[in-house]
């Protein structure tokens, strides 16, 4: 908790673009979050398997066109740790919106 | 020469009046704090970082006998994407003509595309670089009037 209040979230944002990631947590930023930037979906999951106590939410792109945000789902449904994932995409197909809702996303 | 802020002002109208920006610049401008007063400079930098080794990861794709569309759209979707980002308008659409002759399995559309991809990134590039020379310079006179 923040002095003004306020709820400070941990969040893990997973997208290969880091001009994405560096927009992304200045956001966090002035929201007064902790952001955690990854890259690479393996390194992001990895993370989430060895320590992911604290972590309040996870921001994850897609992926396109090998669509590994889904291994992200996936391990977080698995190990069931019961943390939020939102997944971003510039693809707004709903039948894409549908298949990751389905398979665990709180919101695309 | 010193600039001032009207001046400057018009200058970034111009690049929006003239399609080269749209207003996704303005929001990440808006994202400038105190803790990061130069966050503008420093996205537009990432971004020309980025599209140079797009750049080149395209060039190697186009060179590749026969054609992966698949992974020529792939690479132009990041670049697209980057290009919305930054508000980067002319690059942006020049991305999506890309992709649709990726989609056609158009090579000779791919080439023509590309190339104005490039140019519109030039272009771009040396009005920013400039209006940022611009910026930086007006600032430092003005601290320097300031600590007088």
């Amino acid at each position: 908790m923040d002095p003004a209040g306020l709820t400070r979230l941990n969040v893990m944002v997973i997208d290969p673009n880091s001009l994405h990631l560096h927009l992304i947590q200045q956001l966090l930023h002035q929201c007064n979050h902790n952001g955690m930037s990854f890259t690479d979906v393996s390194e992001a999951i990895s993370f989430v398997m060895n320590d992911h106590h604290g972590l309040d939410i996870i921001i994850s792109d897609v992926f396109l066109p090998n669509e590994e945000g889904l291994f992200v789902l996936k391990i977080v449904s698995s190990l069931q740790l019961h943390i939020p994932v939102i997944m971003m995409s510039s693809c707004g197909e709903t039948s894409l919106a549908m298949k990751y809702i389905s398979n665990g996303a709180c919101e695309y | 020469m010193e600039y001032s802020r009207r001046q400057l002002n018009n200058i970034k109208a111009n690049l929006f009046e003239q399609g080269y920006l749209d207003d996704q610049f303005h929001q990440i401008e808006e994202l400038q704090d105190d803790a990061s007063p130069n966050f503008l400079q420093e996205v537009v930098t990432l971004f020309f970082r980025d599209t140079t080794r797009l750049i080149d990861t395209t060039e190697q794709a186009l060179k590749k006998s026969p054609q992966d569309f698949r992974r020529l759209d792939s690479i132009m979707h990041q670049f697209k994407g980057s290009s919305s980002s930054i508000g980067a308008l002319r690059v942006k659409n020049e991305c999506s003509i890309f992709r649709d002759h990726c989609n056609q399995g158009n090579i000779e559309g791919c080439l023509k595309s590309f190339q104005k991809v490039k140019k519109e990134l030039a272009i771009l590039r040396q009005k920013l670089e400039a209006y940022f020379k611009l910026l930086n310079q007006s600032e430092s006179v003005a601290v320097k009037k300031a600590d007088r």
